[in-house]
């Protein structure tokens, strides 16, 4: 079905003062006709401007998007803050950043299903220095003492679900745990492409990755984006050409393995990418300050609706 | 609309009465008596009152012994669910007619399906087949099947000489060794290859002797258990004799 379009408020007032229903609509369409007549003559001296070389340095039109109309938070950091550095100097993540190797647990729900354990196994190559333990039931309080008093620096649990409509249990979360002290990352997991599914994916070499965190503006962003760093090794080897990227965008952070090559013959051309996967999405549902307590844990953020109030406000 | 009907209702209830009377009790002969005297006195009740004194005999209420508790003068404030009581009991299942100890039947499901083995006997517990492979031809050792999942074949062996006195579901059970829940079993990993005990292994050995020896005599037995069933194109197994 067609939507039709309501009238605007200036053409409806301008055909108010008459009384005929007929004669109203005869010249509510007469405006219409004339308005439209001007928009499509607009649209062509466009197009003849487009291909007018005389006219080539007038200013291109930028289309509008989300990410331009931006409302503005008043936490996006627009430069190094003395403050915010100071800050991140004592967060939960500062032996990460003092050079403290990462070792992580990946484990997931009690019973996982099969689409899960691919999704594990092509998690533990894509982590270096991560390790899978069956969850077997246990605790998740329980797991995060334990795995900090063994000098695991992070736990990652993997949830399924069923899909809407469907009848496969799906990867569909992701609890990312900085031990020993937090914070507790819950993400919503969705679009999970393993390695096999991608047309001509590579394979992963051993080498440490190098990484690349886009577009994490806010302080919450820019917390995010330190406890996925922490994630992997501090000294990337640049030789394997291995690249992970954690991509931010409109608060949805995309996932991306790649290899990458800089063609030789042709000096400053783009680099070639080969995806090696897994890819999936990730969204903030919510952040909680120290390691997993779902009853008395304080929530440093949770993703409501109403906390954002405005579909142009973004909290990464 | 209803649908047009090829005989009318009246018909057809009465039909289905005639068919009721037809599959119901004889009527009676016309010559025997009717009405409630006559009834009673062929239902042969007053014989056995007569024999009791003129009462019918009623064993006497046991009386139950109370119980000691001090009981509560009040009704619990809220409902105390009760399970229900569970009045069912596993039986094992029977044995299909073309299921005879030493018929070579074909495994359907499982690690070892398509498989021909030997069967033994069926197990008195869980109803559950005893087969045997022999180990030797194909691989499939001592173990339970369902017989669900199985074909029975023509084929045979003569069971002489095999003693299975030693089997039952128990000897089958698995002993699990509980693991702690504590940060070892947590991070406890099962590398270690379970080794088979070397009393299953003898007792494989003393069970399929006499089987392998039996099997010799019979020409291309032997191929025919160490080969696999499989179906190919256009093969309906419902057609097949088995």
């Amino acid at each position: 079905m067609v939507k039709k379009k309501l009238p605007s408020e200036e053409d409806r007032a301008a055909t108010k003062h008459i009384g005929n229903k007929a004669k109203r609509q005869e010249v509510y369409d007469r405006i219409k006709k004339q308005k439209k007549a001007i928009k499509k003559a607009k649209k062509e001296q466009r197009k003849k401007d487009a291909e007018d070389p005389e006219k080539k340095d007038l200013p291109k039109q930028v289309p509008r998007t989300l990410e331009n109309m931006r409302e503005a938070d008043e936490t996006i950091m627009e430069s190094e803050d003395e403050e915010i550095r100071r800050d991140e100097e004592e967060d939960e993540f500062r032996k990460y950043f003092d050079g403290e190797p990462p070792r992580t647990i990946i484990t997931t729900n009690n019973h996982p299903s099969k689409p899960l354990i691919e999704l594990v196994k092509s998690l533990l190559v894509l982590i270096p220095g991560s390790y899978y333990y069956s969850r077997r039931n246990y605790n998740i309080k329980d797991i995060c003492k334990w795995a900090g008093e063994r000098g695991f620096t992070n736990l990652i649990i993997l949830g399924q679900g069923l899909q809407l409509g469907g009848h496969k249990k799906l990867p569909c979360s992701m609890l990312l745990i900085h031990l020993p002290e937090g914070p507790t990352l819950h993400f919503r997991l969705s679009s999970v492409k393993l390695p096999d599914q991608i047309k001509n994916h590579a394979r992963a070499t051993k080498h440490k990755p190098e990484l690349i965190l886009n577009n994490f503006t806010t302080r919450l962003g820019q917390r995010v984006s330190r406890a996925f760093s922490s994630l992997f090794p501090q000294d990337p080897q640049f030789t394997g050409r291995r690249v992970v990227t954690f991509h931010c965008q409109r608060d949805y952070v995309f996932v991306r393995h790649h290899r990458y090559i800089f063609p030789d013959d042709k000096q400053g051309e783009k680099a070639r990418l080969q995806e090696i996967g897994p890819k999936f999405t990730l969204k903030l549902k919510s952040m909680q300050a120290g390691t997993f307590d779902s009853s008395r844990g304080e929530y440093e953020w949770i993703h409501k609706k109403e906390n954002l109030g405005s579909k142009k406000k973004f909290a990464l | 609309m209803p649908p047009k009907r090829s005989v009318s209702r009246a018909k057809k209830i009465k039909n289905v009465a005639l068919k009721r009377v037809k599959i119901g009790k004889k009527a009676h002969a016309p010559s025997a008596p009717v009405g409630r005297s006559a009834s009673y006195h062929r239902s042969g009740k007053w014989a056995v009152k007569a024999k009791n004194g003129g009462k019918f005999p009623v064993h006497p209420k046991q009386k139950k012994e109370e119980e000691k508790k001090t009981a509560c003068r009040y009704y619990p404030a809220e409902d105390i669910p009760q399970p229900l009581r569970r009045r069912n009991v596993n039986k094992a299942a029977k044995l299909k007619a073309n299921y005879a100890p030493g018929t070579i039947l074909i495994l359907l499901s499982g690690r070892f399906r398509g498989r021909r083995v030997v069967f033994l006997k069926q197990l008195e517990k869980s109803g559950l087949l005893l087969v045997t492979g022999p180990y030797k031809y194909n691989g499939v050792p001592l173990r339970r099947v369902n017989q669900a999942y199985c074909i029975a074949t023509s084929a045979s062996v003569s069971l002489d000489g095999v003693n299975l006195d030693k089997f039952n579901d128990q000897y089958f059970e698995k002993v699990k060794t509980a693991k702690p829940k504590n940060a070892d079993g947590f991070f406890a990993t099962d590398d270690a290859k379970k080794e088979l005990s070397p009393e299953r292994k003898a007792d494989q050995k003393t069970v399929d002797t006499p089987i392998i020896a039996a099997m010799k005599k019979t020409e291309f037995l032997k191929p025919y258990v160490s080969s696999r069933f499989t179906l190919s194109k256009g093969q309906a197994p419902h057609t097949m004799v088995f």
